[in-house]
């Protein structure tokens, strides 16, 4: 069985999984799509194409701010950490996600699945 | 060891972008790129998007995205969309209404506190819930905090507390119009456009304000 989620289903993640792994430590775009990919057990995967359009938007909107910083290997990456702003916009998506599954398992019992 | 730089540059479009931003995202991606060259559980997947297919069809998609995303003029920023547009729509459908009443019923309730009389517009503040909740709601929807949301819901009342705050500084600033003005009826006034329009305001504002965000 293929385990990869549904990209519209990622797509519409993808927010919460950025600044969830954000509000724990600053990282920068590599890391955050290798924690992803990690974390999820290769279920969610970002590309360079849905990633950074991601990043900047949020950037844009004032959710995650990036900031130039040498890495662990001296190189210099540009890191992203979470803002007030962001930390107040990740509340109630998390409760919204939480209700969204809720409301899934009591439709389709996604749980025991 | 490619030149990821040179390689980005040359595979993405982002004409559209000031020089500067231009050179940050080119070395951002060229980041990313090496680190992925790198990393083996990753390397399946970089090499896919190496591939010159991927190159010459998604890399202008993805400096389009990047462009939109970028781009600050094209939508509303967060606080324009949580605080002011709320705010404002929330100040002209109370303008409206008081307008309209005005108009349809131009006699306010008279209120006699000891020697002073208010003009009391009492149809305008009992539609003030809704205009209260209307800028909250909104404001809620934007994902506004609840102080953004308290003065989104409070804006028509906080603009004649700014227009009294702008008159006393003038009359304390003045003390010839100050001498001889009724301060007791300023603040008589105060009273009727400021306080009573705010205690209005509020039950149509309370309700939202600690309200998850929807939309």
């Amino acid at each position: 069985m293929n385990k990869r989620i549904d990209s519209k289903i990622t797509r519409g993640s993808a927010e919460l999984a950025i600044l969830s792994l954000l509000a724990e430590q600053p990282l920068y775009g590599f890391e955050i799509a290798k924690q992803i990919d990690e974390r999820s057990a290769g279920a969610l995967r970002f590309t360079l194409a849905s990633l950074y359009p991601l990043l900047y938007e949020m950037e844009r909107r004032g959710w995650v701010e990036g900031y130039w910083q040498a890495n662990h290997t001296g190189r210099d990456r540009r890191y992203y950490h979470l803002t007030s702003a962001g930390r107040r916009r990740l509340t109630p998506l998390r409760q919204e996600w939480h209700a969204f599954f809720q409301a899934l398992d009591r439709i389709a019992g996604v749980s025991h699945a | 060891m490619p030149d990821w730089r040179k390689l980005v540059r040359d595979q993405m479009p982002l004409q559209e972008m000031a020089q500067e931003t231009r050179e940050e995202v080119i070395s951002e991606i060229a980041a990313h790129l090496e680190d992925a060259s790198e990393d083996s559980s990753l390397l399946e997947s970089f090499e896919e998007r190496t591939s010159p297919e991927f190159l010459s069809v998604h890399w202008k998609n993805l400096g389009r995205a990047i462009e939109r995303a970028k781009r600050e003029e094209e939508t509303m920023n967060d606080r324009s969309r949580s605080l002011w547009l709320p705010a404002l729509i929330n100040i002209a459908v109370a303008a409206t209404l008081l307008i309209i009443f005005d108009i349809i019923w131009p006699h306010p309730v008279i209120v006699r506190i000891s020697y002073v009389k208010l003009a009391v517009p009492i149809l305008w503040l009992l539609t003030l819930p809704i205009c209260g909740a209307t800028g909250t709601l909104l404001a809620c929807r934007a994902h506004g905090s609840a102080t953004v949301r308290l003065i989104a819901g409070l804006a028509p009342s906080l603009v004649w507390l700014a227009v009294f705050c702008i008159m006393g500084v003038t009359f304390a600033l003045d003390w010839r119009v100050f001498h001889g003005f009724p301060m007791n009826d300023f603040f008589m006034s105060a009273l009727t456009w400021v306080v009573l329009p705010a205690l209005c305001l509020l039950p149509g504002t309370l309700p939202f304000l600690r309200r998850p965000a929807q939309g």
